[in-house]
């Protein structure tokens, strides 16, 4: 009996060695300050974290690797001081969409999020404007 | 059997340890909008009349141009004008002219919109002296000031 607890602790041991996966935000998406009338604007995921790029940091299992979803469309800010909206879209990420992250040896992997934002007209209310959008990660 | 309870636990240890295979989570993006900056005339840069011959009239910003800037409250922007500018009157000739220049505004080189978001500036200079034989007749031209955030 006692041997076969301990084969099961073994298992167990085994079978709980893979992490769970986690993200965690270092840093907003900042477009920055803009003038009424400027031009679209895209933030390159980039390869390290800036002033501009989203980062984020993702925990789990060391050499593992996952996917990772980013919103498909476009995300709506919304302006905090008053009226007005503008969209944010073609979301990128370093390491891509399409292929995959891997975690380091420590189970670590920074990630870095671009997207594009539109056009500012004329007439857009002047205003801090935010809006959330979601990021996934998961073990392949 | 002592073995049970040891079991139990030990399935709880690895339900528990059975940690996520998928985690999210939400970011912000975002963007500070500024109002445009604009710049229109409210008024002429005019040097009055004048005879042939007569020496060249220097006339400062207060009593010259008015233009009103608008756009973000409490920012700095710069002020850009012409080197020079010639008036005419009819054709090209030389006698048919008038150059001005020594532009000078209030205030000069750069400015800060008010808390409402506007600043007036004002534009002087100088008209070159008459030639004796300097045709009669009105004389103007279009110049332009470029206000730029900085």
């Amino acid at each position: 009996m006692k041997f076969l607890s301990l084969i099961l602790i073994l298992f167990c041991i085994e079978a709980s060695a893979k992490k769970g996966i986690s993200i965690n935000l270092i840093s907003d998406l900042d477009f920055g300050t803009v003038v009424q009338g400027d031009l679209a604007d895209t933030v390159a995921p980039g390869t390290t974290e800036s002033s501009s790029n989203a980062s984020f940091q993702v925990s789990g299992d060391k050499n593992s690797s996952y996917t990772i979803v980013l919103p498909s469309g476009s995300v709506t800010m919304s302006n905090t001081s008053g009226v007005g909206t503008l969209a944010v879209s073609s979301f990128r990420s370093f390491p891509s969409e399409g292929s995959n992250g891997v975690l380091d040896k420590n189970g670590h992997q920074f990630l870095f999020i671009g997207a594009t934002r539109a056009a500012i007209p004329l007439t857009q209310p002047r205003g801090n404007y935010a809006g959330s959008f979601m990021v996934t990660v998961a073990y392949q | 059997m002592k073995i049970f309870p040891l079991l139990m636990f030990i399935g709880f240890t690895c339900f528990a340890a059975a940690d996520k295979d998928s985690d999210e989570t939400s970011a912000q993006a975002k963007v500070v909008v500024q109002s445009a900056l604009s710049i229109s005339k409210s008024k002429d840069l005019d040097f009055g009349s004048a005879f042939t011959g007569d020496s060249a009239v220097t006339i400062s910003p207060s009593n010259g141009a008015s233009f009103s800037v608008t756009g973000e409250p409490n920012r700095q922007f710069s002020i850009l004008l012409p080197t020079s500018v010639t008036m005419n009157t009819g054709g090209g000739s030389t006698s048919e002219q008038i150059l001005v220049n020594s532009f000078v505004s209030s205030p000069s080189g750069s400015a800060t919109l008010s808390a409402g978001g506007i600043q007036t500036v004002n534009v002087g200079a100088t008209r070159a002296a008459l030639l004796p034989n300097q045709s009669s007749g009105d004389y103007s031209v279009s110049f332009t000031v470029v206000v730029t955030y900085q």
